[in-house]
């Protein structure tokens, strides 16, 4: 049998591209007459079915994307209450672009955007998470004591009254005893959060947090650090020079509009470069590709930092107005060589010398960085050193740079407590989220669940509530989380599907989806844009909607404000009881529309196009310059000579609770950063004397230290994962159209290292670390650093829905349970393993 | 074993078939194709293989017996008749396995009333349509002396004959001629309708231009070819044990295996042509195709099933000195040629598809009806059985119910001498 | 819940080609006396015979030839395309008019992929047009969309032979769960060639091939698209890097004409002289 060599595989592949000769000249051929061969034909049409079903009729609602949490614009046609298509928003920005001359160009009302809005596949498949018939319909309660992993929960139906009464008396127990600390809550970031803040309050708990840990918070408390911003976009369409460290947009779409505006810089002659130890889908469309080692993304901006201020490329008028901290940066890393960095990084010492020169050298340039380097133990100090490289080249808040968003506000009308609640609040944190000095409003979860595995923390808390969240599978150390939650007294999920966390509760109450319920989303595009997500349909099963559950049981506890106002019977505007909980929460939502940017009621609101308030005002560039309206300045307070550059202006003293408005800069107040220095911080001196969670001092220079977990002998390597634009975290794996798209996550190594494992594509492995083991299939590609195996997070159910359980790899159980020392980020990407055909 | 026991060992054999194919059948009409494991890679699987297995079968055994009918052939004789209603039995096979193929088989009439005359699967409907009218006709008249004869007998039978002389009662030596010519007449029409409803079934596959492994003039010619060596083979088994066989038609047995046994050696050249043809000219498709045959995941169809069973075994029974002129040996190598054959067709239709059009499509989207991968469901698999069970049930009712000339000439000679 | 915008709701005009039923079909045939006729297509649950239409004779109707442009530097191989496909044509398991390759871009050592969508490409001779026995799947005189008549259509699954593209699918009579237990979302058709039809046991287009439309359902009574109605392929639409181009290509004009015009162009399988309408920039 003769086998084809090389070059007729090369031949194969063209043949099947269609390319070779024929191809280019086939292209200028085109446009002759149709042929027809068949004489006219027509189909019938069911006229019967176009009238009910067509696209006139029944209504397009406008509402908000939930399959993510990119909270992207929806159109959604329902006819006779159902949920028939799902379409983009033409009105809403955020599935289209980030910045808004590019969004109003050819937009008008009547159309919206005129190129067109998109959504993504789960945005498009999210009628079928809506009809999922494993979604949980009504409450259940455990039978089965047992509460371990595996464990039957003997699941028995009860009626919402008494799910709910029960609920309630057990929280009323705790808390009438005192203990109403003594009550942790999980849940999402975005989604009906300021009712869930609302209930811990009144009730009493310190201990409210979101996913927001779990996901970009060191990326947070680094660009917070450098420039005072926690979420600083990058304007990639204007750039023309991107370099993006371990982000993956156009797959791991965080906002649908990112394909787009990266696609469309790169075409308009932007190169993009992505470092990044997998070739990922973003990767795939960058002119170069930069191999890393993970963890190491510090070492290789320093030395890019360390080349541009060698060879006196930086933008030296930004630096000099508008930082601090320069020169000791400069020392820092005047050693940090290429050469140095090469045997951290693996990245030629040559090459950093040349990606250095083209990101000084093309203007604009941008470098962003996400998850990739941030879900390591020594993510924020590379995170600040990747963002300190903006300030370097001179384009933060500048077009073609990274952009510090003007976010749409809503008025959180937050409640004051009672004095029962006062007392408990004064508790410590579960989480002792103290003890991270970059932490996040989010809390520490991580924290959280080894404290309650082991039995360690300031107290024990006695009960749970985990809203829209699987800890089980998202955070990292699957064990740790099932032991934690097997010791609460009474956990509550409140969940869509029976998930695996669901599996391990007393209760599960059924969740909405999100074309069910109301939400607020305030986009995240460069300028204000607020959207708003509204119930398309009834929920299914005639279920409340996870705030109206919350609000049910604060009524049951009968929880006051300081004012003795049943605040979740009162109606937020009317100050009148409000009985129906829907027209509760609707009145809630009206207030805080009111009370923010767009200062419109629900139903003012819902008559926008598209039910979105976009700030027609745009984006605006180069905020820190603007000066300081001088009514604003009438009271102010210098922190040093009003004429001295770089004297920090106050509102009033801040011994007095004065909050910095600016800086003087070029003989002028002008905004600056909200850093306490006002200006970007290449020494960060709030950082002198901190020490992190590890009890290890903070160096307030972005210093690079290794990450915790190196590969050694018997774990020699490095496991990292990420997501693609088939699935969402640990969501969105019962959906059958999105299985049909990517339905195992197959571990990725390279063919050199599979050698030295003895293994072959396809191949059955175990994946082992020193935390637990996990099977896996491999599969062979030039796409992996050879140091490297990684996979697409979200895989390896045993709970979750009939499609889900079974498939593919889940590598949380792969991980220490570990938060970042300076963030509290969980650190989904640390730990190394080694592999073994199973 | 005595001719009893192998004959209840036969109707139990092909009623425990029908009785297993039932199940299949009745899943098939309820569930659709919803049980079956083709796709939209591999469209065609086991049915359509054993669809064109019969119809090679039937057209084999009907160029047999234009042998008789045509050319008259006097050593053919004696198993003319039984050649014929092979090819009707084979047919009627056939026509049931597509028609469960087929997503809808009760819109099998729209062939008629929506013809495309551009496709070949049209004119193989229309081609074989009237190719099993012509058979039926030409059985007729081959049988209808015979039945007329045996009607004036007691029994069953007889009534049975009564019904289908469907009114003829002339049993004169006139009408029997007459009768022999319209059977050559229609012999005659005959040879060229099979010849072109089995070349077309071949460039039905030849046509499509898509799949390589398919695309060429010599595909018509080679279902010719290997039609003839499958259903001669069948044939020389069939009348090794059919009324009385071997007894009966020793010689023709050993004659028709001779013939059998040079068909394929023409084959087989056929094969390997088209086989070096085929690595020679390193079309990637091709060459892939070729792979798959040999070395996929069904290589053993190939090496063991129809080069080992259906070749190999049997040309050496057919050629060593030592089972040469042994006829029962002889009928087995046969056996075991029309066995081979579905090795053949399998082998044609499933590595032809089980490859993709454009790499990378069964990574690009994932179901199980999106794969190269396609083994029979076992659905699919008792389906066929119970139509090998239909088949051997029909030949055993042929047995019992055909006339055999020699009653017949036993009769007339009793009248005559009366 | 807010009303429709008008952007979305434009009422278009829907020339009522015909509206039978199948009982009709089987009443009338049975009054012409065809009863095993009627019975075929009692049991086949056809609608052939009457449902065809013959075009309105003697108006002169601009000949289109829709095709689609596919910008592979745009498409990130987020398989959008093909969920808004599935949502907009409720095809079930198995059948996806469009799918996307990851073609490994040849020998390079780092295995980068190059994304492409794939959908019917309404091949200006399209081989499966001519094995069709039956002629149920032909190529539309007024715009070359090479559509099923699932009423005619018997499973042969011929043409799926023949497509050198894999563009075509048998409807196994597969459900998703959705529709197999029965939520409301089974009660919803696909507005396929506007036939709305639901899916129902044993009845078309169950057991008949299926494939990409150029969404069609969404022209309006002149043949025409339109974009900024939402009336547009629905792969097109939501193609998150905007990657697929659509339009008339014998209008000069047309996006998709001026982008052939501007770049370079290839189509899959030339050598087969199939003429796909379908593009790819490279
Ligand atoms: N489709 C889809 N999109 C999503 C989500 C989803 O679940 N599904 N989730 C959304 C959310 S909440 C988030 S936070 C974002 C996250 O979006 P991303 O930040 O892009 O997150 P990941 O895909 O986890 O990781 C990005 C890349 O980091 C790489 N990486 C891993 N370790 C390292 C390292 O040490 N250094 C470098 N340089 N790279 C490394 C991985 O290979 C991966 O390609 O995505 C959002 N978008
Ligand atoms: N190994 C690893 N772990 C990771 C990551 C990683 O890349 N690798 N990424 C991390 C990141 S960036 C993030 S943001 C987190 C996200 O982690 P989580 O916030 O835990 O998100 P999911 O894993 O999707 O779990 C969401 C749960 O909510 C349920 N749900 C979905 N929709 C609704 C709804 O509308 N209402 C209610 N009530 N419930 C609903 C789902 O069924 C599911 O059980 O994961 C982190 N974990
Ligand atoms: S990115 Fe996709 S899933 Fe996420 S909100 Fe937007 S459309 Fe929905
Ligand atoms: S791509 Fe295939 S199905 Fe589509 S027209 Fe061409 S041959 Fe026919
Ligand atoms: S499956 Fe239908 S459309 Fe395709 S060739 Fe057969 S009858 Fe024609
Ligand atoms: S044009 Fe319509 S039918 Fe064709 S692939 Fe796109 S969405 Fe599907
Ligand atoms: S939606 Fe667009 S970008 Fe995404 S895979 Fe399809 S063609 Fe490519
Ligand atoms: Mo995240």
């Amino acid at each position: 049998m003769s086998q084809p060599d090389a070059k007729n595989i090369t031949r194969r592949r063209l043949f099947k591209l269609g390319g070779g000769a024929a191809a280019g000249a086939a292209a200028a051929a085109a446009v002759s007459g149709a042929g027809t061969r068949s004489g006219e034909r027509e189909l019938g049409i069911n006229v019967a079915g176009l009238r009910q079903w067509g696209r006139d009729a029944g209504q397009w609602v406008p509402s908000c994307c939930n399959m993510c949490g990119g909270q992207c614009g929806i159109m959604v046609h329902v006819v006779d209450g159902i949920v028939e298509k799902i379409e983009p928003n033409n009105w809403n920005p955020n599935n289209y672009t980030n910045i808004s001359a590019d969004w109003f160009d050819g937009y008008t009302d009547e159309h919206g955007c005129k190129e067109g809005a998109v959504i993504c596949p789960k945005g498009n498949a999210g009628i079928m998470a809506l009809y999922d018939p494993d979604r949980v319909q009504v409450p259940l309660k455990r039978i089965n004591p047992d509460k371990s992993v595996g464990a039957d929960p003997g699941w028995q139906e009860i009626s919402w009254d008494q799910a709910l009464d029960e609920i309630s008396a057990k929280l009323k127990e705790l808390r009438d005893a005192g203990e109403a600390h003594k009550l942790i809550w999980f849940s999402e970031d975005h989604s009906f959060t300021h009712p869930q803040m609302d209930f811990c309050t009144l009730y009493g708990t310190p201990n409210y947090s979101n996913h927001a840990n779990l996901c970009d918070v060191s990326r947070k408390a680094s660009f917070r650090t450098v420039l005072g911003d926690e979420r600083p976009l990058a304007d990639f369409i204007q750039s023309r020079y991107i370099m993006l460290f371990g982000w993956n947009p156009t797959s791991a779409i965080k906002w649908v509009h990112l394909p787009r505006v990266i696609t469309r810089a790169v075409e308009r002659g932007a190169r993009l470069v992505v470092v990044d130890p997998y070739l990922s889908d973003t990767a795939a469309k960058a002119q170069e590709w930069v191999p890393i080692r993970p963890g190491t993304d510090g070492a290789f901006a320093l030395a890019l930092a360390h080349v541009i201020i060698r060879d006196g490329l930086h933008d030296r008028d930004f630096v000099a107005r508008w930082t601090v901290g320069f020169d000791r940066f400069a020392e820092y890393v005047k050693d940090k060589t290429p050469e140095w960095a090469e045997p951290i990084t693996s990245i030629p010492a040559a090459a950093t010398e040349r990606l250095a020169r083209e990101l000084a050298t093309t203007k604009p340039a941008l470098v962003d960085v996400w998850s990739g380097p941030g879900q390591h133990s020594n993510g924020v100090q590379g995170g600040r050193a990747i963002a300190l490289l903006n300030a370097l080249i001179g384009t933060i808040d500048a077009p073609g740079g990274m952009i510090i968003p003007s976010k749409a506000s809503t008025k959180h009308n937050a409640p004051q407590p009672d004095d029962t609640a006062a007392q408990t609040l004064k508790q410590p944190r579960f989480d002792e989220r103290s003890k991270y000095p970059l932490s996040h409003s989010s809390g520490v979860y991580a924290q959280s669940f080894v404290n309650l595995a082991e039995g360690k923390g300031p107290y024990q808390p006695k009960v749970g509530v985990i809203v829209f969240q699987n800890p089980m599978m998202s955070v990292p150390g699957s064990q740790t989380v099932a032991k934690a939650l097997a010791r609460l007294e009474m956990l509550v999920v409140i969940d869509t599907m029976l998930s695996e966390t669901a599996m391990l509760a007393d209760y599960v109450l059924p969740g909405t989806v999100y074309l069910e319920r109301y939400d607020l989303n305030s986009h995240w595009v460069t300028w204000p844009v607020l959207g708003l997500r509204q119930p398309v349909i009834k929920p299914l099963f005639g279920q409340p909607a996870e705030y109206e559950t919350v609000a049910a049981i604060g009524r049951r506890i009968g929880l006051k404000d300081k004012s003795g106002k049943e605040f979740f019977r009162v109606g937020a505007l009317s100050g009148q009881p409000v009985e129906d909980l829907t027209a509760w929460y609707e009145e809630y939502l009206s207030a805080e529309l009111k009370g923010g940017s767009p200062g419109l009621t629900l139903e003012e609101f819902k008559q926008l196009p598209g039910a979105v308030w976009v700030d027609k005002k745009g984006t605006r560039y180069r905020k820190f310059a603007e000066t300081v309206a001088p009514e604003k300045l009438a009271s102010a307070y210098y922190d040093g000579d009003p004429s001295e550059e770089g004297t920090v202006v106050y509102d009033r003293d801040p011994a007095a609770g004065g909050k910095a408005i600016g800086v003087v800069v070029e003989g002028a107040v002008r905004a600056g950063f909200n850093t306490p220095s006002r200006r970007v911080e290449f020494y960060a001196r709030s950082l002198e004397g901190k020490t992190d969670a590890d009890g290890k001092p903070v160096d307030p220079l972005p210093v690079y230290t290794p990450r915790d977990w190196q590969p050694n002998e018997q774990y020699p390597l490095y496991l990292i994962n990420w997501k693609e634009a088939s699935h969402t975290h640990t969501r969105t794996f019962n959906n059958p159209w999105l299985l049909e798209l990517k339905p195992e996550n197959p571990l990725i190594i390279h063919p050199d290292t599979a050698r030295r494992f003895g293994l072959q594509d396809g191949d059955e492995v175990v994946i082992e670390s020193p935390y637990g083991s996990a099977r896996g299939k491999v599969k062979l590609s030039r796409r992996m650093h050879p140091e490297v195996v990684g996979l697409q997070h979200g895989f390896g159910h045993w709970a979750g829905g009939r499609n889900a359980v079974g498939r593919g790899t889940a590598d949380a159980v792969l991980r220490p349970t570990r938060a970042d020392p300076l963030s509290g980020q969980g650190l989904h990407k640390e730990t190394c393993v080694t592999l073994r055909k199973a | 074993m005595s001719a009893r026991t192998l004959k209840l060992g036969f109707w139990t054999l092909g009623i425990v078939l029908i009785l297993v194919g039932s199940w299949a059948w009745i899943d098939r009409w309820i569930n659709g194709d919803r049980h079956t494991n083709y796709g939209s890679i591999v469209p065609w699987g086991l049915w359509v293989a054993a669809y064109i297995y019969f119809i090679g079968l039937s057209a084999g055994s009907f160029l047999v017996s234009s042998l008789v009918y045509v050319f008259n052939i006097k050593r053919f004789e004696s198993v003319g008749r039984l050649a014929l209603y092979s090819a009707v039995v084979t047919l009627i096979l056939a026509l049931l396995s597509i028609s469960a193929d087929l997503g809808h088989p009760f819109r099998a009439w729209h062939v008629l009333v929506y013809p495309n005359f551009r496709s070949p699967m049209a004119w193989m409907i229309w081609l074989y349509s009237a190719y099993f009218i012509l058979l039926l006709l030409e059985l007729w008249f081959v049988l209808r002396h015979d039945l007329v004869v045996g009607a004036g007998r007691p029994g069953w039978r007889a009534r049975i004959y009564r019904i289908l002389v469907f009114g003829s009662r002339d049993a004169s030596p006139e009408t029997l001629a007459s009768d022999r010519q319209v059977v050559r007449v229609l012999a005659t029409i005959g040879v060229p309708l099979a010849v072109m409803f089995h070349g077309g079934v071949g460039s039905l596959f030849g046509v499509v231009s898509s799949r390589p492994a398919w695309h060429g003039g010599l595909f018509p010619i080679l279902f010719l070819v290997s039609a003839l060596v499958s259903g001669g083979a069948l044939l020389v088994l069939v009348s090794a044990i059919f009324q009385d066989g071997l007894r009966r038609n020793r010689e023709t047995v050993q004659a028709l295996a001779t013939l059998v046994l040079g068909l394929l050696l023409f084959d087989l050249l056929l094969q390997v042509s088209e086989t070096l043809v085929g690595f020679y000219g390193n079309e990637p498709d091709r060459v892939e195709n070729l792979r798959l045959v040999y070395g996929g995941p069904y290589w053993w169809v190939f090496w063991v099933w129809q080069l080992g069973v259906g070749t190999v075994v049997p040309i050496a029974l057919l050629a060593l000195p030592r089972t040469r002129r042994n006829p029962a040996i002889a009928a087995a190598a046969c056996g075991l040629i029309a066995i081979g054959f579905l090795a053949v067709r399998l082998n044609i239709v499933i590595p032809g598809l089980a490859d993709e059009q454009l790499q990378g499509l069964t990574a690009a989207w994932h179901s199980a009806r999106f794969s190269t991968d396609y083994v029979p469901s076992p659905m699919e698999f008792t389906f066929t059985a119970g139509l090998v069970g239909i088949g051997l049930v029909l030949f055993g009712i042929g047995e019992w119910f055909l006339p055999r000339p020699e009653e017949t000439a036993a009769e007339e000679v009793a009248s005559v001498s009366a | 819940m807010a009303e429709a915008s008008p952007a979305h709701g434009a009422p278009a005009a829907v020339p009522e080609l015909s509206e039978v039923t199948r009982r009709d079909v089987v009443g009338r045939l049975l009054k012409l006396g065809a009863v095993s006729l009627a019975a075929a297509l009692a049991s086949g649950a056809s609608l052939a015979p009457l449902l065809h239409v013959t075009a309105a004779q003697g108006q002169a109707k601009p000949q289109r030839r829709y095709g689609m442009v596919i910008d592979t530097r745009r498409c990130v191989g987020c398989d959008a395309c093909v969920a808004a496909c599935k949502a907009e044509n409720k095809t079930p398991p198995g059948v996806s008019y469009t799918v996307v390759l990851e073609q490994g871009l040849g020998e390079r050592p780092d295995d980068r992929p190059l994304f492409m969508t794939k959908p019917c490409f309404h091949c200006e001779h399209p081989p499966c047009v001519p094995v069709c026995p039956v002629g149920a799947t032909f190529k539309r005189s007024q715009d070359g969309i090479v559509v099923v008549d699932y009423d005619r259509c018997i499973g042969c699954r011929y043409c799926i032979v023949a497509c050198p593209y894999q563009a075509r699918y048998s409807d196994f009579a597969e459900n998703y769960p959705a529709v197999a237990e029965h939520t409301p979302w089974a009660s919803v058709p696909s507005p396929e060639y506007r036939q709305f039809r639901v899916r129902q046991e044993g009845r078309s287009p169950e057991g008949n091939v299926r494939k990409c439309t150029f969404c069609l359902h969404l022209q309006d009574e002149n043949g025409e698209y339109d974009k900024a109605a939402g009336r547009w392929p629905a792969c097109a639409k939501t193609c998150t890097g905007k990657a697929i181009h659509f339009g008339d290509l014998n209008d000069p004009n047309s996006e998709v004409s001026q982008l052939l015009k501007e770049r370079q162009a290839i189509r899959l399988k030339e050598e087969l002289g199939t003429e796909p309408n379908v593009y790819y920039l490279l």
